[in-house]
């Protein structure tokens, strides 16, 4: 019998400087969740999650200390570990268990805690450093690559020099996600913005400026799934990942071939198309990157997603609503809890609960993460009950 | 600083050959693959037969960008994917200013010590 999503939990993505732990969170997000399914503690028997930031320090049985806390004896339990998309792989087990009869009601969350303190100077902090140079390698390590977006950039700039992309035209996603965050009330960014305003913010690494880089945010959210059809239900979920880890040393520098084959095999399974998609959340760190994917996934021809955000095809009004929550860039991206809130957007717009900011009609929904450089995706379809 | 602990053996060779200003990597005596990185054995075949074999060292940058927050090099450092004539791609440091770089362009390889006893690769527009 196919898994439904039962209830939601969120917390507002925001930097917490350490204002609130990620086991406080999490049990907001959790008591918020098992509410809105009308489950107890008492009722769960699986649980996922994931760890707790990109920076926390490692930890170990965060599943099982939940268990104790909540007082739940489970039939199965994982934390999943798959870079930024680590929540949607959980989400995907624990459907699997759900369907499989092995657990009959399945709890969900994350919670990310990246910014621990105000003015945090990282080079105090030895294991963040270490951390971050052993994601890389030692091949990108020797040139002292800590951070991830001057290898998104240059699969921009390849995306853009392929297709004869200007500034002008790809800044015009970050002003569409802008004004989608102004309707979010758990957004980290709220106002809108021009593509004066996107050009003249700092370059960061070219051709990505920081307005068109997602901020890293604390958050924490949660979801329950059971065999309730009265729950939006998880059509399917597909994953893919590619021979790479961060930057791509094999392929042309401007596609990302996992997004598509996990798209292709989630919309084989559903037996739809990428047109038949009323609402999607799509995970783009960087607004190029958001671009790539959205042609990636089909709801554009290859080079032309910037024109149909131009044209108003991603938002109100057009063929789909992209990242109503805002997306990472206005949304705010906390990684390991991001793939859950993207979950969560699409579920309460499948449900007509997306007060101030519902796509009208939204039947079948779609939900994308990814993980690394896009190394990796998972591609997530659900329906409306 | 220095380099994180290389993983195995291949990385540790690749990082000595290095250190005599030479660009190497593994190929399979077995089944002919080139690989980059340098591997410990053959994924496409199996075998542990490898040999090391110099790099041209000249290829195309395929793309490039600056890194602000580079823990190495005085920021911002412009880093590149250079697919290099074998048919490997490698990242590396661009000895050229961001607005010196087109894609496409032809690039070739040089050495040079980061510290006593540590040598890493570069790449320059060639001439």
């Amino acid at each position: 019998m196919k898994a439904a999503v039962v209830g939601t939990g969120a917390v507002a993505c925001k930097r917490w400087y350490g204002e609130r732990t990620a086991h406080e969170l999490s049990l907001e997000v959790i008591r918020l969740a098992l509410h809105d399914a009308h489950l107890l503690p008492r009722d769960i028997d699986g649980l996922y999650t994931t760890q707790i930031g990109w920076f926390a320090p490692q930890e170990k049985f965060l599943a099982q200390r939940m268990a104790e806390t909540l007082g739940c004896r489970t039939n199965a339990q994982l934390e999943a570990e798959c870079g930024g998309a680590s929540a949607l792989v959980a989400f995907r087990r624990a459907v699997d268990d759900v369907e499989q009869g092995r657990v009959n009601a399945a709890l969900v969350w994350a919670a990310d805690v990246e910014l621990p303190r105000k003015n945090l100077d990282v080079t105090r902090h030895l294991h963040i450093i270490e951390q971050a140079r052993t994601f890389y390698g030692p091949y990108a390590a020797a040139y002292g690559v800590v951070a991830v977006v001057a290898l998104y950039a240059m699969s921009a700039q390849a995306y853009m020099h392929r297709y004869g992309l200007s500034p002008e035209q790809v800044a015009g996603l970050v002003v569409m996600l802008r004004g989608h965050g102004t309707r979010h009330p758990l957004a980290f960014l709220r106002e809108e913005v021009t593509v004066e305003d996107v050009l003249a913010s700092r370059m960061v690494s070219p051709p990505l400026h920081m307005l068109e880089c997602a901020p890293w945010c604390d958050g924490a959210a949660a979801v329950v799934v059971t065999r309730d059809s009265t729950g939006v239900g998880v059509t399917t979920i597909a994953e893919a990942h590619d021979a790479t880890s961060f930057a791509p040393l094999s392929g042309n520098m401007w596609t990302y071939d996992n997004a598509r084959r996990a798209a292709n095999e989630a919309y084989g399974k559903a037996g739809i198309g990428a047109s038949d998609i009323d609402v999607a959340e799509v995970y783009g760190a960087f607004g190029v990157t958001e671009l790539q994917l959205y042609e990636e996934l089909g709801f554009a021809r290859p080079g032309e997603a910037a024109a149909l955000v131009r044209d108003g095809r991603m938002t109100y009004g057009g063929h789909l609503v992209v990242n109503p929550s805002g997306g990472r860039i206005a949304f705010g991206h906390p990684p390991y809890a991001t793939p859950l809130y993207e979950l969560v957007e699409v579920v309460e717009q499948l449900r007509g609960r997306a007060h101030g900011r519902q796509v009208q009609r939204a039947r079948l929904g779609l939900v994308h993460a990814e993980h690394g450089m896009v190394n990796g995706s998972v591609v997530a379809i659900l329906n409306a009950a | 600083m220095t380099l994180i602990e290389p993983p195995d053996n291949a990385a540790r060779q690749f990082f000595e050959h290095l250190g005599q200003h030479r660009l190497m990597t593994t190929r399979c005596r077995s089944c002919g693959t080139l690989h980059y990185p340098p591997r410990v054995w053959c994924p496409n075949c199996l075998a542990d037969d490898l040999e090391w074999i110099e790099l041209s060292g000249r290829g195309q940058l395929a793309a490039f960008s600056t890194q602000e927050q580079g823990l190495r090099f005085s920021a911002p450092d412009v880093l590149g994917l250079v697919d290099l004539e074998e048919g490997v791609r490698i990242l590396s440091l661009i000895a050229a200013t961001y607005e010196q770089l087109r894609v496409g362009q032809p690039v070739s390889v040089e050495f040079f010590e980061v510290q006593p006893g540590e040598v890493l690769h570069r790449f320059r527009p060639a001439r």
